[in-house]
């Protein structure tokens, strides 16, 4: 006898599946190689700020395919509220340039302008200044990406935000278990669409002593609750500043300097 | 997190049997399958679903399109000019608007004295106006009054500047917030707010060290929502002055490391200096600007030399020097 049993699908799942979705794969080739997939999560952390590096990916994320990059959308979740719009047009309008000049295409500041706005019409961006509003705006993020279905990539700047503000006098969570439920959130709620997630964290941000480098390794496969990526960014006074990148089966360190606020990699 | 309320179709009822099933809050609810809550509620799926959408409505953030945020961008200010040249070269455009900024160094090496001048610059020849929130009591209308008189200021232009910064006195961080909260719901309406400072911080920080169960920590993740909020949606700027201790540390150079063995080891004694408020403050502002006064004083004036990092690159240290005198801080 054939088996009856059938796998039943919400609706939001069955769109999701129909959807045709921009991959990102290859999109940044000096971090990721192949990568990232969609599904995977990536944790960027740092003694310092973090914006360099995500204001990087976030404009590479939103090159046009005439110009060679993967034209997907994305959503950054501004909590820390540093990564302004300005910063990031103009690590945009400099890729732009760059691009435009590398595919002998006219570089004219009308030209400039028509693909910065193609660019910036697939950037959403959501300012969250409290605890209750962020909760509530993960849980709506299905419907943003319902909405929107081109966006690829979720950006949270930064996850940790309002993690004081949430302990009371009688209970203080650990702060790894503070970003694991939060994981456990986000994966459950973006589970059936096609994205890839980054968010940052302090590197002060852990509740063992042991450096974040030490704790949990990273992922082959999304798992729940765990990561695929881990990147360091070090700022040394010389300016010769480097990223040190994990992943479940190696690592390396990538030195990098930052030149008119833009990464330049060595 | 808030609680879940009453509403058209949560009754009391209603609410006592998610209690019982450990939905309190809002988020228990938007978390729980839709079907569960239509079973244990008795309401239809539409009405869970019309629930869920007010809970979203009421409480989500929106989403906002890059090319509209640059349409709003194109008239929004971005930098207020701090007035004093070499420092608003440093800057390259002077206090960023929608950002934290911090004023920090060790004791007596000009921070106040700054804020006062700053906040003197920022009113003077426009309709900008200053919240100046001292949290120590020394702020100085005399000293104000001093440097505009300096300056050959009539009575009535000082007093024109006078009035337009605002002094708040706040002797604890839940006064602190109260004032936030009140600027950020409309309850306390200032006209043409263009600069919140706080001096000092670490005044109402201190109250709470030592505290075990970190409520100094809470209370200052609330300043900081609230600063953030009130910088971006009000497009003005935020000093915060914060203090620096400084410390000697002895490093013990071996004689085995050194090719020049001596029996006796090498004291070093470092400076080293360290912003107070701890790791999580030192990830806030997005602009630190440290003070340091130089030794060489004469007695009409103090050097003061400013070292300006931006998050974006830390690395990156810019400096240039100021000058304290009877004219104020040039």
């Amino acid at each position: 006898m054939t088996s009856t049993k059938c796998k039943v699908e919400s609706g939001i799942q069955l769109l999701a599946r129909l959807t045709k979705k921009t991959g990102i794969q290859r999109f940044y080739p000096t971090i990721f190689g192949n990568g990232p997939n969609l599904g995977e999560f990536i944790e960027i952390y740092s003694e310092e700020s973090t914006a360099c590096l995500l204001a990087e990916f976030i404009c590479e994320s939103l090159i046009s395919n005439e110009l060679g990059g993967p034209e997907s959308s994305v959503i950054v979740f501004n909590t820390d509220g540093k990564l302004t719009l300005d910063y990031l047009i103009n690590i945009a309008k400099s890729k732009i340039l760059k691009l435009s000049n590398d595919n002998t295409h006219k570089s004219s500041t009308n030209n400039i302008n028509v693909l910065l706005n193609s660019i910036l019409k697939k950037m959403f961006i959501v300012d969250i200044y409290e605890s209750t509003q962020f909760y509530i705006t993960i849980q709506n993020l299905d419907f943003f990406l319902i909405k929107n279905p081109n966006i690829s990539l979720i950006i949270f700047d930064t996850l940790t935000a309002f993690y004081w503000d949430e302990q009371d006098l009688q209970k203080v969570t650990k702060m790894d278990l503070y970003i694991k439920k939060l994981l456990r959130m986000i994966q459950k709620v973006v589970k059936d669409f096609k994205v890839t997630v980054i968010y940052s964290r302090p590197e002060y941000f852990s509740t063992n002593k042991e450096p974040i480098e030490n704790l949990e390794p990273c992922c082959e496969k999304p798992v729940i609750e765990q990561i695929n990526y881990r990147i360091q960014i070090v700022y040394n006074d010389n300016g010769q500043n480097h990223i040190n990148v994990r992943t479940y089966d190696k690592q390396f360190q990538k030195a990098f300097n930052i030149i008119n606020d833009e990464i330049i990699w060595m | 997190m808030n609680k879940l309320q009453e509403h058209v179709y949560l009754t009391e009822t209603i609410l006592r049997i998610l209690k019982q099933n450990r939905i309190i809050t809002i988020l228990d609810f938007l978390q729980e399958d839709a079907e569960k809550l239509s079973t244990l509620t008795k309401l239809n799926l539409s009405q869970i679903l019309e629930i869920r959408q007010a809970i979203f409505n009421k409480h989500s953030a929106n989403l906002i399109i890059g090319s509209t945020l640059f349409v709003n961008n194109i008239t929004t200010k971005k930098f207020i000019l701090t007035g004093i040249n070499s420092l608003d070269t440093t800057l390259v455009s002077g206090i960023p608007v929608g950002l934290i900024t911090e004023i920090c160094g060790l004791a007596g090496s000009g921070k106040s004295q700054l804020c006062m001048q700053l906040a003197i610059n920022f009113v003077k020849e426009s309709n900008n106006i200053v919240l100046y929130i001292d949290t120590k009591g020394d702020f100085s209308a005399v000293r104000i009054q001093k440097i505009l008189e300096a300056h050959g200021l009539s009575h009535k232009d000082m007093a024109v500047i006078l009035l337009k910064i605002r002094v708040v006195y706040i002797w604890n961080i839940e006064e602190l917030i109260r004032l936030l909260e009140n600027i950020k719901k409309g309850v306390l309406k200032i006209e043409n707010l263009s600069m919140i400072i706080i001096d000092s911080l670490p005044c109402l920080m201190f109250q709470h060290f030592g505290d075990n169960n970190n409520m100094g920590l809470t209370f200052l993740n609330r300043v900081i929502n609230y600063s953030r909020y009130l910088s971006k949606e009000f497009q003005i700027g935020f000093i915060f002055v914060n203090i620096q201790t400084r410390w000697i540390d002895q490093d013990i150079t071996d004689p085995e490391d050194t090719e020049s063995a001596c029996s006796i080891k090498d004291l070093t004694y470092n400076e080293k200096r360290t912003r107070c408020l701890g790791k999580y403050w030192k990830t806030i502002p997005a602009l630190v600007i440290e003070l340091e006064k130089l030794k060489l004083e004469t007695n009409s004036c103090v050097t003061i030399k400013v070292l300006v990092t931006h998050h974006i690159n830390p690395s990156a240290i810019k400096s240039c020097f100021i000058n304290v005198s009877a004219q104020g801080v040039i």
